[in-house]
């Protein structure tokens, strides 16, 4: 079934092969596969992050279409849980889930699929990874959750799986997680669902799929019929301009937009000259160092409270720490790296400046306090220079978020 | 100052075509107009039996305090109202957006500059007076002039394109306690040019309308043969509201209450040009402060073409009071990182990326080379209130009614308060705190009564009837028909959906009962259709308006209402008592 016979000797025997050889499978099955889906979806988010933060122009539509496709994977990440919740089991976001740079997508066919890095944008980067990691599986192409070429597949082997298991594998009492659908923000398309039964899950399944490599042909006309784009959104109309498309029109796939952005390299808007599949200890400036751990620590104490959000109980962490890291730390401590030089004595301006390297880090034991107190030590060490005013103001913005969040933190033990 | 007020300080009324039939403006927040006979408002009371558009009467108030005073009040032997409106709008400056805000160039233009005797540009019956229960109507018409009152104009002749003549400002009337019913006029707009062709959205010259303003006097007389004159209220004419129950984000009371608290009325929220900010500063009210704003972004999806989920909000979270711990400041930061911050007036995308809200033109989008304000903002004084809300400085109350302040609060709320270009009531004038009296914030200085003529001037400590509306668009058609949809960049924005819809729902069905939730519309609701235009191309210029601001003129009291009503079996606003066919080709003009 595999396309390449070649490739699949060089891989054990893992969980699809389970799926597909035993003719029932598990729920344990299920719930192994689902959260390989949900660290697919994860793998792509610090990639295309990175290379969002690195756009200078927030107004570009360049940064623009990649903030709207890592808003959706973030959907789509939110939707995976919710999958593995149903299943009985509770999604994992630490340790081994994490992903790690560079690397393939988790149990991806090396030889078809993009080494996935966080990289500096460019329009090669859009061409040459971004659109193909969305890109849309071949006509014909089986299910296939090991080696697979596109997501598409790996979905594929999901569905049937879910589809072998007999009677309703979902349930959304008695389960130790909590399904989640009031996080995903923001005008773009779709809605997290609760998962219930087999026609939740395929309409869950669904609508991630369409949205990231697509299954409408590109030359189909603008039609309202699809049922979870953005009812009544903005964008280039059929008129050549842009502005309100009325009703629910097909929204363009993730592996569209990207090619969109690729094919117009001449409009593509100023990068800050970031290092591409940054490792801290290639740094020689101490800052870029502190700077980098310190992002790495937030990224993982998130990725803590992010767990917590999923699983039942009333302690719920979500608006209260997780949002505020993701939405007021995280992005202003990735632009304060940005600007940081990666060598001792480098001039932000040409680079090579440091990047987040999206680490996850079980080793650490500095608390989210002591994270605080350090980013308010940072600041105070910079230098008055005008040339330091770019990361003085996005650390300044970091540590006001810090400061908003250390209280709850606490009270969740980070 | 005197004990007795005359409420609202600032009353609107409405121009229709219907001669007698009218109704009451809302007295409550995004309210249904009041029928005159107490029965509940429904769709059929817009219009008369000949489908002509009703005028919407502001009624005024006396209060002694809290007590309301009226003809069945103990000791009161009579009340009598006196009214002195005009339109000053072809006599007064050019519009152009915030020129003229802190005072106007010597090289502003004014509007018909050739005219020499000014005076002939200003519609003014004179005063005119009613008292007692039920009475009227007195007409502001102008075969009705005062004995002795020299100022009294109207145009002459036949106006085009509708061969109409303005003969009248309006009427009054009284309720059975004999409260003040004020109308406006017919809606007639023309001019004397038998071409009749409207060349900008502002400024017309030749072109009259019958809009107008002045001010409101009383005097309550008592059985012991004593009297006591009250304080005097102003009254304006403003277009139709054509979505009563929609409110604008900037509504005319926040704009106005904004010039108040920062010229220190309210110091527990801004002392001194200080905001009383942080844990012990001025925590503003959930109910009241904060979440008016949120459904009013939530209403804009049923007027404009905007998508809903994002205009949707979790109440109950977001209006949650953090004691020890504070759950959800993730969230209302979130909302407060969307909204245009101060000094942001030109920008529409965030530093962080998102299209900051609202998505709405601001005052001057207009002209380039003066200081711009493209995008229109929350007040200064809403914004300081969703920062506090943001940081967790809020309470969370039910609202009492307050008598006379929920009237005047209510009224104004039903009106646009920004983007002011010029706007839909009022204009930028609204903002200066000269022509407001010092120890009341919302009610106008008035000038002395007169014989007339009219000044031509700017008295702020003096305002004389016409002051008001003198900056609106002439005719207020054009601009009612032009600022629909706004390029800007490669954008197109809105300008007042609440006010002048710009998208609609149809399919009207029976009316049911009010939901506590605010309904969203859906792929479910069917499709959107524009309120006016042939919606297809953005850049032509019947897109969402009149190819031709004439049209207007011709059309405006045909258009349809929006009005909340229930539609297979789920609240929605959808459009009724349109007697323009749908779809509607002008023909010509």
């Amino acid at each position: 079934m595999a396309p390449s016979e070649t490739a699949r000797e060089n891989v054990s025997p893992g969980l699809f092969d389970r799926l597909t050889s035993t003719s029932v499978p598990v729920l344990q099955d299920l719930q192994e596969a689902a959260q390989l889906a949900l660290q697919v979806e994860f793998t792509t988010i610090p990639v295309y992050l990175s290379a969002l933060y690195s756009i200078s122009d927030t107004g570009s539509h360049v940064y623009q279409t990649l903030r709207s496709v890592a808003m959706e994977e973030m959907f789509h990440v939110n939707q995976a849980a919710n999958i593995i919740v149903a299943l009985g089991a509770l999604p994992k976001f630490t340790g081994d889930a994490v992903p790690t740079f560079p690397g393939y997508m988790p149990q991806a066919n090396p030889k078809t699929t993009p080494m996935v890095g966080l990289f500096r944008a460019s329009p090669d980067v859009f061409a040459n990874v971004f659109a193909a990691i969305e890109s849309p599986s071949q006509y014909g192409a089986p299910p296939q959750g090991d080696n697979y070429d596109s997501i598409a597949q790996l979905y594929g082997a999901l569905v049937a799986a879910v589809d072998a298991y007999p009677g309703n594998p979902f349930s959304t009492t008695g389960v130790p997680g909590r399904q989640r659908t009031n996080i995903y923000l923001g005008k773009f398309g779709g809605n997290v669902n609760e998962v219930m039964d087999k026609e939740s899950f395929h309409a869950a399944v669904n609508e991630i799929v369409e949205q990231g490599e697509g299954t409408v042909p590109p030359e189909k006309p603008l039609v309202p019929v699809e049922s979870f784009g953005t009812y009544n959104h903005y964008g280039k109309r059929t008129d050549g301009t842009y502005g309100p498309i009325l009703g629910t029109p097909y929204e363009l796939s993730h592996f569209l937009k990207f090619r969109e952005v690729a094919l117009d390299s001449a409009n593509f808007p100023a990068t800050l000259p970031i290092i591409s599949n940054p490792d801290s200890s290639d740094y020689t400036n101490p800052q870029a160092k502190r700077l980098s751990d310190s992002f790495d620590d937030h990224y993982s104490l998130m990725l803590h409270a992010f767990e917590a959000t999923f699983k039942a109980g009333d302690s719920d962490p979500y608006f209260s720490v997780v949002l505020s890291i993701m939405h007021r730390v995280l992005p202003h401590l990735a632009r304060a790296l940005m600007s940081t030089p990666a060598f001792a004595d480098g001039d932000s301006s040409v680079g090579p400046n440091a990047a987040p390297a999206w680490r996850y880090r079980s080793d650490t034991n500095r608390t989210f306090g002591e994270l605080t107190q350090e980013l308010e030590d940072e600041l105070d060490q910079l230098s008055t220079s005008p040339r330091e005013n770019a990361l003085r103001t996005h650390l300044k913005t970091a540590l006001a978020g810090d400061k908003e969040i250390v209280t709850s933190a606490k009270a969740l033990g980070l | 100052m005197t004990d007795y007020k005359i409420y609202p300080p600032i009353g609107i009324a409405r121009v229709g075509n219907a001669p007698e039939k009218c109704y009451i403006g809302p007295e409550t927040y995004r309210g249904l107009p009041i029928n005159l006979d107490g029965r509940d408002f429904t769709q059929d009371d817009f219009r008369d039996e000949q489908g002509r558009m009703c005028r919407q009467a502001a009624r005024f108030h006396i209060f002694h305090g809290d007590e309301e005073i009226t003809l069945d009040t103990p000791g009161v032997k009579a009340i009598t109202w006196t009214v002195h409106m005009a339109n000053k709008k072809a006599s007064w400056y050019e519009f152009a957006t915030n020129e003229g805000e802190q005072g106007y160039a010597s090289n502003h233009p004014l509007r018909n500059a050739d005219v020499e005797d000014r005076h002939r540009l200003i519609i003014d019956p004179g005063p005119r007076q009613i008292s007692g229960a039920d009475a009227g109507p007195v007409p502001m018409d102008r075969d009705t002039i005062p004995e002795g009152y020299k100022g009294a104009n109207f145009p002459k002749g036949i106006l085009y394109p509708n061969r109409e003549c303005i003969d009248t400002l309006g009427e009054l009337r009284t309720d059975t306690a004999g409260r003040l019913l004020v109308l406006g006029g017919l809606g007639v707009s023309g001019t004397e040019d038998e071409s009749a062709v409207i060349k900008q959205y502002a400024n017309n010259d030749g072109w009259w309308d019958d809009t107008g303003d002045g001010p409101v006097s009383a005097v309550i007389e008592w059985d012991n043969g004593s009297s006591n004159p009250a304080d005097p209220a102003w009254v304006s004419v403003a277009p139709p509201s054509y979505a009563p129950e929609i409110a604008n984000l900037v509504t005319l009371w926040d704009t106005i209450f904004d010039s108040a608290v920062r010229a220190g009325h309210n110091p527990q929220i801004n002392n001194q040009g200080m905001w009383q900010s942080g844990s012990y500063g001025y925590k503003p009210n959930f109910q009241s402060e904060i979440k008016p704003l949120l459904e009013r972004a939530t209403t804009y999806a049923w007027v404009a073409a905007i998508p809903p989920k994002p205009h949707s909000f979790d109440m109950e979270m977001l209006g949650a009071v953090p004691d020890h711990e504070d759950h959800y400041r993730g969230l209302r930061n979130w909302i407060l990182d969307v909204l245009r911050p101060p000094a942001a007036e030109n920008s529409i995308i965030s530093g962080r990326g998102a299209t900051m809200m609202p998505y709405l033109a601001g005052d001057n989008c207009l002209i380039g080379g003066t200081f711009t304000s493209t995008y229109l903002r929350l007040t200064d004084t809403q914004f300081f209130f969703v920062q506090q809300w943001a940081a967790g400085h809020f309470v969370n109350e039910p609202v009492a009614d307050s008598g006379p302040q929920s009237l005047t609060r209510n009224v104004l709320e039903n009106c646009v308060g920004g983007a002011f270009s010029p706007g839909i009531e009022l204009t930028w004038i609204t903002r200066n705190r000269a022509i407001y009296n010092r120890d009341d914030p919302f009610r106008i200085n008035t000038a002395p009564p007169t014989e007339g003529p009219l000044n031509l001037g700017f008295t702020p400590t003096a305002m004389e009837p016409g002051d008001l509306t003198r900056y609106m668009a002439i005719p207020w058609q054009a601009d009612f028909n032009e600022c629909s949809s706004q390029p800007i960049g490669e954008r197109v924005l809105w300008w007042w959906p609440a006010q002048r819809p710009e998208f609609v729902y149809l399919e009207p069905k029976p009316q049911g009962v009010r939901q506590a939730t605010m309904p969203i519309p859906d792929e479910q609701t069917g499709g959107q259709v524009a309120w006016i235009g042939t919606d297809f191309d953005q850049m032509r210029g019947d897109f969402i308006s009149f190819a031709d601001d004439v049209q207007m003129v011709q059309y405006w009291s045909r258009l349809g209402f929006v009005m909340e009503k229930e539609v297979q079996g789920e609240r929605r606003f959808v459009e009724v008592a349109r007697t323009l066919p749908r779809p509607f080709t002008p023909n010509g003009n």
